[in-house]
């Protein structure tokens, strides 16, 4: 067996007396696309940044490729983990190329010319060709969602994780994100994805993995899970969610 | 009114030296602003509190108290500091606890969610604190600082108790030589105006710029 790409051990995580992770373990292979589930307040966006360490957490271990990640070596870590967040958090004085070129150049030290290369390779992939010299405001969150996809890629890094990458968006936006998703998922990109687009997971997740209350309730490929659920509560969420999409 | 004319050399010059130690006491106020902005928000407890308990200071006393303890006190101590350097040192440190709560809200004006982005990006701190939080925060100070430098220059008549020779001072001198005070006065006060009006066109103007 290969050594896996991404390895979460035993991760426990409180706010105060919350507590919002109780013991969260899973591997990732390399190439792996695994969507996680579960009811909003759950633990996923807080299970999405343990793993890449933007939260500090009590107990547990994440390893990559094998290697225990040390504390202080926090930035190598987040290097090869690039993250997508639900408010795209793109930054607000630079344009969309200066936001994609932004890691390159300050983390990786790039040189510019290649950096410029680069990003505009990105932006042509998202689709934003003709839109990089614009200021974030003048883009929409689609837009601007797919400028942090390209921002994240741009580091090259190993893993992707995304937080409810279209919960923010208005509905009529949420498909040339979701397809720049997919097209990011077909070359090859090991993906954690937090969302509640369940098209999204029946058509690319290799597994989905459902929580609740800070744990793992059940996990497998996404046609067993969405038509034999194996608990009483990831039957009841499914329920719901599905449902109204009329699927 | 031509003892006013007479003098009026004296008061220019007066004024030149309010702007020079108003300009140069809000420029080192402003790096001393950003250290303690920066300590003040740091993780170590003990650098907070320091930081805390220097803008407590200088934030609750009177600035004059402030040069009494500086150019007075200090010199029972064998400290003795020329009028320039107390004037200077008193003004920075007043003025530095003063812009360090400018620079922090400019610095926690910057949306959290930009901040944690650059740090998944894996940036250190200074790069962060370098390439994403400075712009936009220094952008958010602006206008503060200009308010700042307006307030400086009014309080920098206080230099006088110190017999620094700024405006006021040189006010005082001239009056009490020729009895008459109410001239002289009137044009102190129009000079510190023609001073404090010129910011606030640069306010109006920054205002305009930036939105
Ligand atoms: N910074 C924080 N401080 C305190 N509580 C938090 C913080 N972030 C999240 N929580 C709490 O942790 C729980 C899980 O939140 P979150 O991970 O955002 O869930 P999800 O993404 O599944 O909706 C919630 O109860 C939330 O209130
Ligand atoms: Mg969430």
């Amino acid at each position: 067996m290969t050594t896996p790409i991404l390895e979460l051990k035993n991760i426990h995580k409180s706010f105060g007396d919350n507590a919002v992770l109780r013991g969260i373990s899973f591997s990732m292979e390399k190439k792996e696309r695994i969507v996680i589930l579960g009811p909003s307040g759950s633990g996923k966006s807080t299970l999405l940044r343990c793993i890449n360490h933007l939260e500090s957490f009590e107990e547990g271990d994440v390893f990559l490729r094998g290697k225990r990640v040390e504390e202080n070596k926090l930035h190598e870590l987040r290097m090869q983990v690039g993250m997508v967040f639900q408010r795209f958090n793109i930054f607000s004085h630079m344009t969309a190329l200066e936001n994609v070129i932004e890691g390159p150049l300050y983390v990786k030290k790039m040189n510019k010319e290649e950096a410029i290369a680069k990003g505009e390779l990105l932006l042509d992939r998202v689709g934003l060709g003709d839109k990089k010299h614009a200021k974030p405001s003048q883009l929409s969150g689609g837009q601007l969602q797919r400028v942090a996809i390209a921002r994240a890629l741009a580091m090259d890094p190993e893993i992707l994780l995304f937080d409810e990458p279209t919960s923010a968006l208005d509905p009529e936006l949420v498909g040339e994100v979701l397809q720049v998703m997919k097209s990011v998922a077909e070359e090859g990109m090991s993906m954690v994805v937090v969302t509640h687009e369940m098209g999204f997971a029946k058509d690319v997740a290799d597994r989905v993995i459902f929580m609740d209350e800070g744990v793992i309730v059940e996990e497998g490929p996404p046609d067993e899970m969405f038509t034999r659920p194996k608990t009483e509560r990831s039957r009841n969420f499914l329920s719901r969610v599905l449902s109204p999409m009329g699927e | 009114m031509d003892i006013v004319i007479r003098r009026l050399p004296n008061l220019l010059n007066g004024s030149l030296l309010t702007l020079e130690y108003s300009l140069f006491s809000l420029v080192l106020g402003l790096l001393l602003g950003v250290f303690i902005a920066l300590m003040r928000d740091s993780n170590y407890r003990l650098l907070s509190g320091i930081s805390w308990f220097y803008i407590w200071v200088f934030r609750g006393t009177p600035l004059m108290v402030q040069l009494f303890i500086i150019y007075f006190g200090l010199s029972q101590f064998n400290i003795i500091m020329t009028p320039f350097v107390a004037g200077i040192l008193g003004m920075t440190l007043n003025n530095g606890s003063y812009i360090a709560e400018i620079v922090r809200s400019g610095i926690h004006g910057v949306d959290e969610g930009e901040r944690e982005a650059a740090r998944a990006l894996g940036m250190r701190y200074w790069t962060e604190m370098r390439r994403i939080v400075a712009p936009q925060a220094a952008k958010q100070c602006m206008l503060p600082m200009v308010n700042q430098f307006i307030s400086t220059i009014k309080n920098s008549s206080i230099l006088s108790v110190i017999t620094v020779a700024e405006l006021t001072r040189e006010g005082q001198v001239i009056a009490n030589s020729s009895f008459n005070y109410f001239p002289v006065y009137i044009t102190v006060a129009a000079l510190y105006l023609i001073m404090t009006s010129l910011c606030m066109v640069l306010s109006n103007w920054l205002q305009r710029r930036l939105g």
